[in-house]
């Protein structure tokens, strides 16, 4: 696989949620995202930024396969250098997710080693003996060790449920993860060393990130490439050091502006 | 008496749990001058809600206990009857929460909930409340606010919901407002706004302000004190200056470089505080911090660490303070 290529593709993606009476006829539309095209590279973190709303979780979960685009389609290329494209819901190995909030995205009755497990068996994975150390391998990717995986999801802090679940997505070996909002509900310790462990993993895996989130800081350190999306519509892209140097939409600006200071002496009176 | 609007001294509030008695709050006291803003800043578990919920005594009176005092307006919060407590709630202190959209009954709508606030406090008829509801909504920013008025809380967005909260808590003029991590759930470009409102209103009414946050840069965009917590206990207190400056507290310092700032470089891994706050089950002997700290001396678990005077307004919990104080770095010569 030649390394410039894009891992995954998005083409005009689009998508329209409608609101329906009582008897079925519709009543309302809502664009949620509209025209979404971008791609990401192996080995590179591909940062979506914008406000609640936007559509950029909704861009997020249509490129991993959880819902289907009203138009458009995903390209995903293989190991083998043949693409797939991809136009309905459906899982994708290649495509895995990191949730935002790692207390309601571990099932509370399972086990660590079936949580992990089970995302081997809808891929088709079956041997026991494999099953096994691919969930060792994933977890001690993650800092884990095998008596953790005998523990059920509430015996960990939350820094710990979202390495679980980046465990969880690094399990069936993606190339691609998706990341909603992965440290937003994290202290900013914790924050930090989930951040490296995405880097550290990044590094050694090759992985390419889509990172949504609304975390101007965190994109400014994590990513290589920006998109911002403004109601539904990615308004500018550009590559970091750039965006940050010279934002040109307006809305932009207004976010870099928004983002609070970091030292007192930098406050101003007429700040908007 | 100083001239103080709140005074918290040594205050400590417990909680009977399955497991046993806690301790959220451990001896914290800290104070609020009228037209102050004061942040309570730490992760989450350090005790910075209990602390605020406390004031007003907001917590489950049949499993929690409070002691030490609070002084607001010559009384002790603390010793006050149910009765005249329910007259500071609400009337001379608000309180703004994190979540707008649970502290809004879904099922009426902003106008009824808004009157409904300002006729349990002032003495006026029905149409004057609504006229001044429909004034305060317009003071927050609110566009359009006499359309907001027949709207219910499911129909604004969180930001205006946080606006509507605002109102609500301004409704009758208290002298102490306590946010409790008001913008935490809100978008950046929302929150500068709501920042920006507070200080607007702040400077207003001249009330004092007790800023619950974890975030650092809302810190300092807003703040005039800051209190750190950690695991129940006040570590630093000092100004925003001194504290963005010189902080003397090795959990500051970590707070302060795990934030990724514009200085921090993309090649670098970012400096972290290993572990995670203890619960309240397994409070550590000696230092609280030592488990986590880079530079913990054998020393620091042996011996219950005091806060250290540092000086006029600012003060640590370390024994390295003063080292620490002066900006030297240092390390613990690997010892762990």
């Amino acid at each position: 696989m030649k390394s410039d290529q894009p891992v995954l593709e998005a083409h005009h993606l689009s998508k329209t949620f409608s609101t329906r009476s009582f008897l079925g006829r519709t009543t309302s539309e809502n664009r949620a995202v509209d025209d979404v095209s971008l791609s990401l590279a192996a080995g590179k973190t591909y940062a979506l930024v914008g406000e609640s709303g936007s559509g950029k979780s909704t861009t997020g979960r249509m490129l991993q396969g959880l819902i289907t685009p009203t138009s458009g389609h995903v390209t995903v290329r293989a190991a083998d250098g043949s693409t797939a494209v991809q136009t309905t819901a459906r899982a994708n190995r290649d495509v895995q997710m990191i949730f935002q909030d790692p207390y309601s995205s571990l099932n509370p009755r399972r086990r660590i080693r079936g949580i992990l497990e089970e995302s081997l068996r809808i891929v088709g994975e079956k041997d026991p003996s494999v099953l096994r150390t691919k969930v060792d391998e994933a977890l001690n990717a993650v800092g884990f060790s095998d008596e953790h995986a005998q523990r059920y999801p509430h015996e960990f802090s939350g820094g710990q449920r979202q390495r679980i679940g980046i465990a969880r997505a690094l399990v069936v070996n993606p190339k691609i993860i998706i990341c909603d909002e992965p440290v937003s509900a994290l202290d900013v310790s914790i924050q930090a060393q989930i951040l490296n462990l995405l880097r550290k993993l990044q590094a050694d895996l090759g992985l390419a990130y889509l990172f949504i989130t609304h975390d101007m800081s965190v994109v400014r350190y994590l990513s290589h490439r920006v998109g911002v999306m403004y109601h539904g519509r990615i308004v500018e892209e550009a590559n970091t050091p750039d965006l940050f140097a010279a934002p040109q939409h307006e809305y932009t600006k207004r976010l870099l502006t928004s983002v609070p200071i970091h030292h007192p002496s930098l406050r101003t009176s007429a700040k908007a | 008496m100083s001239n103080n609007l709140l005074e918290v001294i040594d205050l400590r509030t417990s909680f009977d749990t399955e497991r046993g008695n806690v301790t959220a709050v451990d001896g914290v006291s800290f104070s609020v001058a009228p037209g102050e803003v004061v942040g309570v800043v730490g992760e989450s578990g350090c005790g910075k809600s209990v602390t605020a919920e406390s004031i007003l005594q907001l917590l489950d009176p049949s499993s929690t206990s409070y002691s030490g005092q609070i002084l607001f307006g010559g009384d002790n919060l603390l010793r006050l009857s149910e009765d005249a407590l329910r007259k500071v709630r609400g009337y001379r202190i608000s309180m703004i929460f994190q979540d707008p959209m649970s502290a809004l009954n879904p099922v009426f709508t902003i106008g009824d909930q808004l009157t409904e606030a300002i006729l349990a406090h002032k003495r006026i008829g029905k149409r004057r409340a609504r006229a001044f509801a429909i004034e305060l909504l317009a003071k927050t920013g609110i566009p359009e606010p006499e359309s907001r008025m027949r709207q219910y809380p499911h129909q604004l967005s969180g930001g205006q919901r946080q606006r509507v909260m605002i109102a609500m808590a301004l409704s009758c003029d208290p002298e102490l407002l306590i946010a409790d991590e008001p913008t935490t759930a809100l978008d950046v470009t929302t929150q500068a706004q709501i920042l920006k409102l507070l200080i607007e209103l702040k400077d207003e009414f001249d009330a004092g302000i007790l800023f619950i946050t974890h975030d650092l840069g809302v810190v300092a965009e807003i703040c005039d004190r800051v209190v750190v917590m950690y695991l129940g206990e006040v570590v630093e207190y000092t100004d925003v200056h001194t504290l963005f400056d010189n902080p003397a507290h090795p959990y500051t310092r970590g707070l302060m470089a795990s934030t990724p700032g514009i200085d921090a470089d993309p090649e670098d891994d970012l400096p972290i505080i290993p572990g995670a706050v203890p619960t309240l089950h397994h409070i550590p002997q000696g230092c609280r911090f030592a488990e986590r700290c880079a530079l913990v001396l054998p020393e620091c678990r042996q011996q219950t660490i005091e806060l250290e005077v540092l000086s006029d307004d600012h003060a640590s919990r370390c024994i390295r303070s003063a080292e620490l104080a002066t900006g030297a770095s240092l390390s613990n010569g690997g010892v762990r």
